[in-house]
Formats: structure tokens, sequence, C-alpha cells
């Protein structure tokens, strides 16, 4: 193990349109499987426009959480996404039973329960009392009730850079010595509302998406849910457990320019880049390979693009994909989705393929790579940005066994 | 959660009660039992340029006109880093697009709407208005939300931030307030209102220092309370969301609840931080509370059925 490192990744979950679990999600990626497609299980008239849902209905997510049909009100479908990702990172971790009791849960959301709470809005027609379920922090609690009992949970809601807030705190929770062990991570479901939303902001592509490819028009919305069971070295060495990887650095900060834009030079995710790069002790040269938050929309992309550039020199930028064209972006979760996604990239030596891309636009400065790639990474840079200018940035490093 | 040495430098809040104000302690506005309280606003114009404010949802005004107050009141030009709670976010934006979807039957709804009912909103315009560029979080949940968002600042103080602009917004519409209201989710006897509340927090020594915030089950009570108040000794003085749970629970204390007060939200964690960091400041609790002014309170909210939160504030003699 790195000897300066004291936050490790022990336990990973994930669930997306690629796959429930980080045994299909893996095989989606080495074989580039998309899992954009046409809504099939959202209530929508919007179904020309493509998505990365789960491929499972509420029913079907139900009975895989093992819960019972009487209990559905209380779970958002957000909730019920969360549930297997947060199993198998607890799994993974060897936490089982009452070990959670005395560790942190830390997720994010950000549309909460709205999915249940477009259905009745204004009226509760039936008398179940269901906005009790609709704030972000009730599907965290309702997650919390199926795998916990933890010594505490809440809720970071900044939009889509929300899930790596959560991990991010959960590294301080750790670093400060409140913490040995914390999960920590995302999950959004798929709801009307926010695939209105974009679309009223003409940020939505018809056609799957192309992150930082000439002729890219837009983002795909998807869902899914991403945790990390994240520990104290004290705690990997006391309990005898085998990392995925460290967390070498974190940092996230504010573009402070638009509520839904990011600046021309990529100002925000500059400094964040910037500030874990020097959290981590790193070299910006130290980096192999970046999972860009690569959305496909011509402002991002070429906001990151250009803060790449300025943080790694003309020329000098690692290898660049966005797996948005595999799962689409899954908003609140994409940050933990894509921390998983890197994980495996870095346990099995590939870079994945940034699915959508062909041709560069002229001065974008790097080639993302249009497929997969087999390659060691020893250093993974994972960025993930929101509205509001909320740009955060994580740095995993691989750890000798 | 460990105990962190961190200080309120400036405090300013919005309620039931005069805005930028602490008359609530001798002459509070009186609240109607049970239903519905406005908030009293202040001249936003004092704090944010016309053609800025018109573009604002309310809860984005209050937000960034705090801002200005508590900075202007502790003369820092822009803090370190912004970090923000609210429970509900901005639900009347929110409940704005939602219908305005139903009713183009998903042809066309404005953006404007969906821009501002994003949960960090308030955090951004916040950070656009002061041109800050550090650290930016939000949490959202439920009246835990403001203990979240205090935690995290703690862990900014120590890891060396100079000061946190942190604060606690929430606000009703008349839709979700009744729907809330049958849900049982806010308390039979207390006025649902608005609430924003800011804080300048600094590990610069001032009059009241924030000693430490727990979130806990509610059956690891003793464990939480004990580790909290381990330097300090148990407050004798507790504001509280439920007066009877706090007197069963620390027999003896005085225990205040101004929900009659300041009315209720997901914020009102947040306003009894706000109300006992004046009681510190001010060396003396709200007209009607005998005795002398305590030398630290205990912020206990147990609105949540399955989570509560503790704050611990002390008052520093010498500041």
């Amino acid at each position: 193990m790195h000897s300066g490192r004291n936050i490790f990744v022990t336990g990973a979950g994930v669930i997306s349109a690629i796959g429930n679990g980080k045994e299909q999600t893996l095989d989606s990626l080495l074989s580039c499987r998309c899992g954009i497609a046409p809504v099939q299980y959202l209530d929508t008239s919007l179904r020309h426009l493509p998505a990365g849902e789960v491929k499972a209905s509420d029913m079907e997510l139900m009975r895989m959480c093992g819960i019972p049909a009487q209990e559905a009100g209380r779970f958002s479908r957000a909730a019920l996404t969360a549930v297997p990702a947060l199993r198998e990172a607890l799994s993974g971790a060897g936490l089982s039973g009452g070990m959670t009791a005395a560790v942190p849960f830390i997720s994010a959301t950000t549309v909460g329960g709205m999915d249940r709470t477009e259905r009745s809005y204004p009226l509760d027609p039936d008398g179940t009392g269901y906005i009790r379920y609709h704030d972000c922090g009730a599907v965290t609690d309702a997650t919390a009730s199926v795998c916990g009992p933890f010594a505490m949970q809440t809720t970071v809601s900044t939009a889509c850079s929300a899930a790596l807030n959560a991990i991010i705190f959960a590294c301080g929770l750790i670093r400060s010595g409140q913490a040995d062990i914390v999960v920590a991570g995302g999950t959004e479901c798929l709801t009307r509302y926010h695939l209105n939303g974009f679309n009223s902001l003409r940020i939505l592509d018809s056609r799957p998406c192309r992150p930082f490819d000439v002729s890219r028009a837009g983002l795909n919305l998807g869902e899914g849910a991403g945790y990390v069971v994240l520990e104290s070295l004290r705690s990997v060495q006391a309990r005898g457990v085998q990392p995925l990887a460290a967390v070498a650095g974190y940092a996230n900060r504010c573009d402070a320019f638009h509520q839904t834009a990011s600046s021309e030079d990529g100002e925000g995710a500059y400094l964040a880049m910037t500030a874990a790069l020097k959290d981590a002790a790193l070299e910006a040269s130290d980096i192999d390979y970046v999972n860009a938050h690569g959305t496909g929309t011509p402002n991002n992309d070429s906001s990151e693009g250009a803060a790449l550039v300025r943080v790694f020199g003309k020329g000098k930028v690692p290898y660049v994909s966005s797996t948005k064209g595999f799962t689409g972006h899954t908003t609140s979760a994409s940050g933990a989705v894509e921390t998983v996604i890197s994980l495996l990239a870095m346990q099995h030596s590939f870079v994945p393929a940034s699915l959508g891309f062909a041709c560069a636009p002229p001065g974008l400065g790097f080639t993302p790579e249009a497929s997969c790639r087999t390659a060691s990474l020893d250093r993974v840079m994972v960025n993930s940005f929101g509205f509001g200018g909320n740009d955060s940035c994580i740095i995993l490093e691989k750890t000798s066994r | 959660m460990m105990n962190t040495d961190a200080y309120i430098l400036a405090r300013a809040l919005i309620s039931p009660q005069k805005p930028f104000d602490d008359s609530w302690m001798d002459t509070p506005e009186e609240l109607p039992h049970g239903s519905v309280a406005e908030c009293i606003d202040p001249d936003f114009r004092q704090y944010i340029p016309p053609a800025v404010s018109r573009r604002l949802p309310l809860m984005l005004k209050r937000a960034v006109t705090l801002a200005h107050k508590v900075l202007r009141d502790a003369e820092c030009p822009c803090p370190d880093a912004i970090i923000t709670a609210t429970g509900t976010g901005t639900i009347r934006c929110s409940e704005n697009f939602l219908l305005e979807v139903g009713r183009t039957a998903e042809q066309s709804p404005a953006p404007t709407q969906f821009i501002s009912s994003t949960h960090n909103s308030a955090g951004s315009a916040v950070a656009m208005a002061l041109g800050c560029r550090g650290y930016n979080s939000t949490w959202s949940h439920g009246p835990v939300s403001f203990a979240s968002a205090l935690a995290d600042t703690l862990i900014q103080i120590g890891q060396g931030t100079g000061t946190v602009l942190l604060s606690s917004h929430d606000e009703y519409t008349d839709n979700y307030r009744s729907l809330m209201k049958a849900a049982g989710c806010i308390p039979e006897d207390a006025a649902a209102c608005d609430h924003s509340a800011a804080f300048l927090v600094g590990a610069a020594p001032s009059a009241v220092r924030i000693a430490g915030v727990r979130i806990f089950h509610p059956e690891r009570f003793r464990e939480a309370l004990g580790s909290l108040c381990a330097d300090t000794g148990v407050p004798g003085t507790v504001f509280c969301h439920d007066s009877a749970l706090a007197g069963k629970l620390l027999p003896g204390a005085r225990c205040l609840c101004l929900r009659d007060v300041f009315g209720y939200s997901f914020s009102y964690p947040a306003v009894c931080v706000y109300a006992a960091a004046a009681c510190l400041e001010k060396g003396r609790l709200p007209r009607g509370y005998a005795g002398e002014c305590p030398e630290s309170i205990l912020v206990y909210d147990s609105s949540n059925g399955t989570q509560h939160s503790m704050v611990l504030l002390t008052r520093q003699a010498s500041c």
C-alpha cells in the first residue's frame, strides 16, 4: 500500500443501464455495450428521447430488494436502485449484519422521491401521505431501513456532482478521525420532472449522446446508483481487508458563473482538479486516465476540455473518456457510478471507451478514447460537475498487495 | 464525531420575527396557533441590485441577502466556503415546474422554474453573488439538513478553511404545507412558516463557540450527549423541538421550545442555533425565563422520527 495514504476503498457497488452489479457493468464496458435505449419504464410522453434506464420495473426492483409489495409507498425508485448497489458495496467490504451500526451512511440524490410525487401532486387522492417520502433525505432513510442500521445517515444534494461530494465528505470524516469506515455514494431515478426540465433547457440529444465529439448535441439522462465503502488505514489493517484502491486526493470548487452553464475556460473544473492534485501531493503527469464528466452537451465538453488542457498542458492530457455514452447521465448518482467504473478500469487494466466519440472538435486539445483500450492505470482522476458550477474531483490510486 | 473549535462570527435570520433584529427576545411578534405564519422579509433592495433581485426566486433572494448581511456584519469580503442546508429546496419552483409539466402535457414547459428548483441553487446563487469559488456543498435531509451542513462546516474549519458561510433555508407553498400537515410532518401545534438563517463561522474566537454537533438515532441519545458534552458538562439549558421529550431525557434542564416564537420548518434547528447564539452573545435568555444566562446551551432537535441532532454552543467570556 502507498505509505502516504490513509483512505481506502474496500467495497464498491453499482447499478445502471449497463447492468446490476460490478460483474455485469465490467462485461458491458469491455464489450462496449451501450445501455441507452428508448424510454421503457418511465411514464412520459417524451419517448423519442433515449435514456439510460435500469432494466427493471419498480416491482421487479422491489422483488430484487426483498421489499414486500405493501411497503411500495415508501420506496422511491431512487431508493430501489440504491439498495442493490449499497448491498454490493457492503458485501464487498465484508460488512454484514450489525457491522454497519457504527458506520455513517452518506448518500446523494436530487430528485429524491419526485417519481412518486409527480404521480399525484398536488393531491393525495388515496390519503397515503406520500409527501413524507418526497424529500431527498427520505430516499436515504428508506435505503438505510433496508441495508442498515447505520450510525447515522444524511444526504448531499448538489445536483450532478452530489455523489462525488458525498464521497468527499466521507473522506473528510475519515481524515479528521471522526470515523474509520464510511459508506458513501448516490442514487437517482429517472423522473418526468427532470426529463422535462433538461428538455426545457434544450440540452437533451434525441440520439445516443456523443461526449467530446464534434457532432455532440446534448446528453441522455440515465438512472442508477453507486456506493463505495471508504476505510482508514488503521481499519483496513485491523480488519485485514484488501483495498480496491486508495483515495489519493479530492476537492470541490465552484465555478460561480451560471446556474446551468459552465464558464468557457472551465475555471471551477480547473480549480477542482488542481486542488485535488495538490491534496494528493501529485503532479498532473502522475495521472494515467481521466474519467471525465463529459455529458455530451456542447457547453460542458468544451468547458471541461479547456480545463483539462489547462491542468495537464497541451499534448500532455492523459487518456480521457466519458462513460456517459454507456449509462446516460445518472445526474446525482453519476460521481459514484463513475467512481466504481474507474475502480473497475484500474483493477482490470483498461480505459473504457468514450462511446459515441469519433472525431474531436477543432481546438479540443486532446483525443478521447474511441474504443476500449488495454492500459495499466495507477492513478485515475474522476470528474463530476453539477448545476450551479459545482465541480468535484477525486483521484484514485492503485494499491500494492 | 469530534468536537472542533469553531466560532459564530456573525448571524442573521429571516423568520416571522422582525428580520436582523433580536427584539423577539423581549417583544416577539405573536404567531397564529397551529396554522400558517408569514415571514417578515427585509428590504432586499438594501442588499441586492433590483435587476438581479427580479430574476431570483424568493428563497434565493433571502439566501443572497443573508449572505451579504452576515459578511457585512463580520467585515469579511468573501467566505472561503459556502455550505447550505435545505429540507425542501426551493419548493415553490419545484411545484410551479411540476404543475407546468402537467398543464402543458410535457409540451415545452418553460425552464426558469426548473433551473431554480435544484436544491443547490441557493448555495450557487450566493457563490455567484459573492464570486466565491471555494468549497460549496448543500445538504438536504429533512430537519437533519442543518446539523449535516454544520458537521461539514466543522470539517472544513478543522482542515484549515478560514471562514464558512453556513446557512439553512426552507419554504412552504399552500399545497405542500397542507399535504405535509395531513401527513403529520408538521407538528399539530406549530405554525408552519418559511425560515432562512445564516452564520459566518470561522476559527477566530468570538463570543459564541460551536463546540460540536451530533446526528444519531434516538436510542443512542446518551452516547451522543456524553461524547458531545465530555469537556463542558451537560448544559442546564436546552433549546428544543419538544419540551416534554427534552425534559424527560434531561431532567432538571430548562427546556425552551421556540416554535411558538418562530414557527416550524425543516430549518427550525438552524433557527434554534441562531436563538441560542443570540442569548449567549447578549448574556441573557428571552423575556419570561428567569435566572442567569447559561455558559452553554444545547440545541436538541427530535423532529425527525428516525434521527435526532444536537448542537452544543458555549459562551466565550473573554470575547
